[in-house]
């Protein structure tokens, strides 16, 4: 056993004999602290003594309620004039504030009014116009349709009649068509046109 | 050489009816000489018989109907022309006689085009004037459309009618 191993056994011998009297220590003291004796409490009642009597108490109530009285009534004697003014300043105030609005007011809505007016005025105009522009336009329209219609019955008629002079000339001549009667209008015709049908031909 | 067409031979049918002709009468000169080559002889060209139509195309052209190689040139000429040239088709209210039809396409070839070949048609309902058709175009020279085109001349004969 070296010296290191002796010097740890008596240390842990030291430490066991402290934790003993550390023990016996604290159970010396709880029992000490167990048999204190505890504080008592007393319950302690005043009466009270009756300073003034019921007459006195009564006849001071009755006098302060007279000189209450009297300190309102002299208030109100003295607020009342001023009141009295304070209402009239107040009513000529608002009598005069009420007709600065009125007033104001009253502008506004003439001038509301008058805009108003104005762009009704505008907007009328602007209906006007757009009337005019349309009835315009439906003129126009109808002077074209009755143009075009007239148009379309000339031809439907120009067509009819040369249907109703042809079938006269087909009936008149039958089998009477005499070619060399319109050997001229042939020639000539297609003198007339004889550049076209070239540029036909050369085509 | 070019063909040229006689005023008489104006439409494709005649000019295959001459075509036609030609190509009997070279097949008679080619027996004719073929013969003479075979039996050593100078041939003897048989008469043969040509219609008026081709001896005009002959004529007109300035070649012998003995001629053979000249025949076959004419002959393939033709066919060019039937094939190529431009054809005017007439729509008459009566068919033309003669002498009207060669003024038509004598005017024709002079105003128009050398060979054009020209067709005549008839439509009994036509009344007056004449319908020309030139490939795709077509000229409507009727009385009937000569009154619609002219709307004035239509009011002034109204206007004339009492």
């Amino acid at each position: 056993m070296d010296t290191l191993q002796i010097v740890m056994l008596a240390g842990l011998i030291l430490m066991a004999c402290i934790s003993f009297a550390s023990l016996a220590w604290a159970s010396f003291l709880d029992g000490k602290y167990r048999n204190r004796p505890s504080p008592k409490h007393y319950a302690v009642h005043v009466e009270g003594v009756n300073v003034f009597s019921e007459e006195d108490i009564a006849a001071a109530k009755e006098e302060a309620q007279a000189g209450f009285r009297k300190a309102v009534t002299d208030s109100v004697g003295a607020i009342e004039p001023a009141l009295t003014s304070s209402i009239s300043t107040i009513s000529e105030k608002a009598e005069e504030m009420a007709k600065i609005t009125l007033s104001q007011e009253f502008e506004k809505y003439q001038s509301s009014f008058a805009a108003l007016r104005e762009e009704t005025i505008k907007e009328f105009g602007e209906l006007q116009k757009q009337i005019d522009a349309r009835r315009d336009q439906l003129v126009i329209d109808m002077e074209a349709q009755f143009k075009k219609q007239q148009a379309e019955r000339m031809d439907a008629f120009n067509t009819r009649i040369a249907d109703v002079v042809s079938s006269y000339l087909v009936e008149a001549l039958d089998k009477g068509v005499d070619l060399g009667a319109q050997s001229k209008y042939i020639i000539h015709t297609l003198e007339a046109h004889k550049e076209d049908i070239k540029k036909d031909v050369l085509s | 050489m070019s063909a040229r067409l006689p005023v008489d031979v104006y439409s494709p049918d005649q000019i295959g009816i001459v075509l036609w002709e030609l190509d009997k009468l070279i097949s008679a000169l080619r027996d004719t000489n073929t013969r003479s080559v075979v039996t050593g002889s100078e041939s003897v060209a048989a008469e043969h018989h040509v219609s008026a139509l081709l001896l005009g195309v002959l004529r007109t052209s300035g070649i012998s109907e003995r001629d053979q190689v000249a025949l076959e040139s004419l002959q393939a000429e033709l066919q060019t022309v039937r094939s190529s040239a431009p054809v005017a088709h007439f729509l008459l209210s009566a068919l033309p006689n003669r002498n009207f039809k060669r003024e038509l396409v004598a005017w024709c070839r002079q105003n128009l085009h050398e060979n054009l070949l020209v067709t005549f048609a008839t439509r009994g309902d036509l009344g007056g004037g004449f319908v020309l058709r030139v490939g795709s175009k077509q000229y409507d020279f009727t009385y009937r459309a000569q009154l619609l085109n002219d709307k004035k001349r239509l009011v002034e004969i109204f206007d004339n009618v009492r």
